[in-house]
């Protein structure tokens, strides 16, 4: 029930904001995107003591199988955690600009974006799950066409949107593929049916890349990205924010979801092939962005490049790895979030998101300076910040998995340095491009903003140990699904 | 059997009303006609009455689509109401017409005779020639009425032609006769009968305007006013669709080998057909009619697979599509009433805008003249080419389920990449509302209340009709 809330409570706020004007659109729906928060946070105080997971269930069109269940395991929950923090820093950022337009859109489409999400991740359900996942494509749409970047937007936004929809098709195929193997009277698509049926060898196989290639143009895997530097560049702030942040964990998720516990023997089969793509991803993203002279496009392929250890390690058969890829999911939405508002301040007050025309930034606004750089920390992985613990869980499960791709892996580290401190050095230090520019600290919606996402990427750094907790129990489940389709998985995970 | 009458008996009191010059009482009478009619029409679910020796039965199939099609004539009726008040130009007969339209509509979801067949779609037809030129002083207009005259004199000339055929062999008109004669020789059927099948499919693909048979639908409905265009759209076409299926089911089950290749070639050539030429297309109508040519493709794939299944699919998937259309045209007939095309904007594409057209330069800046029609626009686009929680989304999921039930992977196949073919135009389309540049100034468009209230009417069931596909669905199962 209390799911049902969390689901319900952001549609209808959706609509509720829809007919605010001005800033009390904004207020309203910062104020009403606490309320899944708190309630996350309520189901989160015992959640390792419950002996079930919280669900709900309701017959929705019983002709064909289909029923509105959620349920909520510790991965989920995780996505939850991450969902429901973002969206108010998301909609508390909108306060930074005062003269944007049509705020009630905005703030009406990230609500209802929080609810497609929320029902991404709680889904048990796999038509529900496919149908959220495909429903989170409008608001997004819609807030790229309407505040993004006059120029390309809609070159952009349909450049993402027929990616995206092609990418899913293919997935819709599979699952009905899978549905009608089921025997007739007994189909549903209820997970954990769903889950169980058997599929030979060969389907396996290419019911993975149908799987597969829909979560890799979500994320997105080498080679699948090209929507993805248009898309981060040409969205407004805010949507830029959700598709990395938040669309973008969609993928990984759906990869523990329903890739490994489907097909784990196409999987297996498949891997050392995406694996590679995945590496490909990595060190090409990451020589890119080092090239990059606009910041926005710079932390898109920073995002492209972590995404892509981040695949890695969600295919890599090892425990650690699928709890380091877990935990990243949830630090690199933090990170790079945090990274957006950065570069967005920047961008708004220089009027040019180019870094050579930027600088010296730090002796004029060292608030800006100082949580930028913490947050930086963390997306580079220094140990004590949130980005270390997951990357380092992820190469420690890579090393079990091939030690030549963890050398290749463990580059995104450099690399990330490399990119991440040259952006800092050429924006925050030395003189600035124009001298007498003028150049305000943050203002006080950006300076909460910024201060909590850094604040919560020391405390996930030094304390990481409740969201590992979490993930454990729904970690072992996966891999006891994955045991339950071919036994000898069970002998290829290591812990 | 009440239900025709009320709305024949409707239809000739409006028409006395133009005549006599009660204007004022002409919508509230054909509303009036039409609510009464639907509820009488409720009242017939499940009698599965016989009327004039077999000729007519009401079945639930019958009742269902009767029922559909009289909401989307009165949604129609509202949408003309002001259009005709505002243009200056008003025809009264054309509530009449609509009328008898939809008189011909319904006879069309129930026949169980072939000249009763004939009747209804004559009946649709005639009337939806004169609607199309029903704006006697634009060329277009007259362009429009006189094509689809003369290309559909041709479709019923063959339909006649076939029917004789069909008759001259089996003996009987009755669909159920003719089912029996088919079924008892169903190996060897004579050539002059399949050769009137073949003519009576060429009648109705023309009438559904699907490939090879859709060159008229373009032209007119961009010709004709737009409330006929989403006249035609929505109730001519369902009720084309559901004649097409009922027939097929009750006199032509057993030769479906026979026919089974013909109607998926047909299907897939509209898919790919309609939704390739969309986009090469500057007018919303003619995107528009585009899109109902590779819609026709969709819900010929209903078709393949009779039975229930099919008839609750094809129910959904006309519903589906019948609203969100509407949805959209609702929203093009304010465009093409507003001016404020820049001429800068002019010289840019390098197009002749004319007022009253629906050019896709005539939506530039719409979301900052009007942000709801610009959202509501893009929702009915979403819901059109198939992406949840809107209507179009589960129609596409029962046709593709069931299609799958039956075995028929490839066509599936088609179908997906067909549906991330549209995709393109249909939210680029869309988009063309959000095209401006930040500095440019626009006049600001004001929505009568009731107009705005029609447009949220029908956006709430498009969504609801995705939230909760059940009742519709399992209306026909």
């Amino acid at each position: 029930m209390v799911l049902l809330l969390l689901l319900l409570l952001p549609a209808f706020s959706a609509i509720i904001v829809s007919f605010l004007r001005g800033n009390a659109a904004k207020g309203v729906a910062f104020f009403l995107s606490f309320i899944p928060l708190i309630g996350t946070l309520g189901l989160l105080l015992d959640f390792n003591q419950l002996e079930v997971y919280p669900t709900y269930f309701a017959e929705w069109i019983p002709q064909l199988g289909i029923n509105f269940a959620l349920k909520a395991d510790g991965l989920s929950m995780l996505m939850l955690l991450l969902t429901s923090i973002l969206t108010p820093i998301i909609i508390l950022y909108g306060f930074a600009d005062e003269k944007s337009e049509s705020p009630h859109l905005m703030n009406s489409m990230i609500l209802f974006m929080q609810a497609t999400l929320i029902g991404v991740f709680t889904a048990d359900d796999v038509f529900l799950y496919y149908l959220f996942w495909e429903a989170a494509l409008v608001p997004i749409v819609v807030i790229m066409l309407r505040f993004g970047d006059q120029l390309l937007r809609y070159y952009a936004t349909l450049k993402f949107l027929v990616y995206t929809v092609a990418g899913s098709l293919v997935m819709l195929f599979a699952i009905l593929y899978i549905y009608f193997l089921m025997p007739e009277g007994e189909r549903t698509f209820f997970y954990a049916n769903f889950v169980d049926v058997a599929l030979t060898a060969k389907e396996q196989g290419w019911i993975f890349w149908a799987f597969f290639i829909a979560f890799a143009i979500k994320m997105p895997v080498f080679p699948f990205h090209s929507w993805q530097p248009d898309a981060y560049v040409q969205a407004p702030a805010q949507g830029s924010m959700l598709l990395s942040g938040i669309m973008l964990k969609m993928g990984l998720y759906s990869m523990f979801r329903f890739l490994l516990p489907i097909a784990p023997i196409g999987t297996k089969v498949w891997v050392p092939y995406v694996m590679v793509l995945a590496i490909i991803g990595i060190v090409y993203g990451a020589v890119v962005a080092i090239e990059q002279r606009n910041i926005k496009r710079l932390i898109a392929f920073s995002s492209f490049s972590h995404v892509g250890l981040m695949a890695a390690g969600a295919l890599s058969f090892s425990y650690l790895g699928y709890q380091g890829t877990m935990f990243q999911m949830f630090s690199h939405g933090i990170n790079v979030v945090g990274l957006f508002i950065v570069a967005d301040i920047l961008g708004r007050r220089h009027k040019i998101f180019v870094i050579d025309q930027m600088g010296g930034v730090r002796s004029k606004a060292p608030w800006l300076a100082t949580t930028f750089l913490i947050i930086l920390l963390g997306s580079v992985a220094l140990p004590l910040t949130n980005g270390f613990v997951g990357e380092f869980l992820l190469l420690r499960g890579l090393f079990d998995y091939n030690i030549i791709i963890t050398v290749f892996a463990g580059l995104t580290v450099i690399f990330s340095a490399v990119y991440m401190l040259r952006a800092y050095q050429d924006t925050m230090l030395g003189e600035p491009h124009r001298p007498n520019q003028v150049f305000a600290d943050l203002n006080l919606p950006e300076k909460v903003t910024l201060v909590l996402l850094a604040a919560l990427v020391i405390i996930f750094g030094v304390y990481p140990q409740p969201i590992l907790d979490l993930t454990a129990q729904s970690t072992k489940e996966i891999i006891e699904l994955m045991a339950k389709k071919n036994v000898e998985i069970i002998n290829m995970i290591t812990y | 059997m009440i239900t025709l009458v009320i709305l024949a008996i409707t239809a000739l009191v409006t028409l006395f009303l133009g005549v006599f010059g009660v204007k004022k009482l002409l919508v509230p009478t054909t509303i009036g006609g039409l609510i009464v009619a639907f509820a009488t029409n409720y009242l017939d679910w499940g009698t599965n009455a016989e009327f004039f020796n077999k000729m007519i039965t009401l079945d639930n199939y019958s009742v269902a689509f009767s029922g559909l099609l009289i909401i989307l004539t009165f949604f129609v009726v509202w949408l003309s109401s002001y259009h005709l008040k505002k243009s200056g130009f008003f025809t009264p007969d054309i509530y009449a017409l609509y009328l008898f339209a939809l008189v011909g509509a319904l006879v069309l979801t129930s026949f169980t005779n072939l000249t009763m067949f004939f009747i209804g779609l004559e009946t649709l037809s005639v009337s939806l020639y004169v609607l199309a030129g029903s704006r006697k002083d634009n060329l277009a207009s007259n362009e429009s009425s006189l094509k689809y005259f003369l290309l559909g004199s041709f479709s019923t000339g063959f339909l006649l032609f076939g029917i004789a055929l069909v008759y001259g062999i089996s003996g009987s008109f009755n669909l159920a006769e003719i089912h029996q004669y088919v079924a008892a020789n169903s190996n060897n059927i004579p050539m002059p009968f399949l050769v009137g099948l073949i003519m009576i499919l060429v009648a109705l693909t023309f009438k559904v305007s699907a490939v090879p048979f859709h060159f008229w639908a373009p032209d007119v409905y961009t010709g004709a006013p737009t409330h006929i265009t989403a006249f035609m759209a929505t109730v001519a076409k369902t009720a084309s669709f559901a004649a097409f299926f009922r027939l097929m089911d009750l006199a032509f089950y057993e030769m479906l080998p026979d026919w089974f290749h013909t109607i998926w070639i047909l299907a897939v050539a509209s898919m790919f057909i309609g939704n390739l030429i969309a986009y090469a297309q500057k007018s919303a109508k003619r995107t528009l009619a585009y899109s109902g040519i590779s819609n026709a493709g969709y819900a010929l794939v209903a078709i393949l697979y009779l039975s229930n299944a099919g008839a609750s699919t094809i129910f959904y998937y006309l519903a589906a599509y019948s609203v969100a259309s509407l949805l959209a045209f609702s929203i093009i007939m304010v465009i093409e009433k507003t001016e404020g095309i820049n001429e800068e904007v002019d010289l840019i594409h390098g197009d002749e805008v004319k007022a009253g057209s629906s050019h896709i330069i005539k939506f530039r800046g719409l979301a900052k003249r009007n942000l709801f029609l610009a959202v509501a626009f893009i929702l009915a686009m979403f819901s059109l080419a198939g992406i949840p929680p809107f209507a179009g989304f589960f129609a596409k999921y029962f046709l593709l389920a069931n299609a799958f039930n039956q075995g028929y992977f490839w066509i599936v196949g088609i179908v997906l990449l067909n549906s991330a073919i549209g995709l393109g135009y249909y939210i680029g389309l869309g988009s063309n509302s959000f095209k401006y540049r930040d500095n440019e100034e626009f006049t600001p468009i004001k929505l009568r209340p009731t107009y705005a209230l029609l447009i949220s009417l029908l956006l709430i069931i498009v969504l609801l009709m995705g939230i909760f596909p059940s009742p519709i669905i399992s209306l026909l199962m």
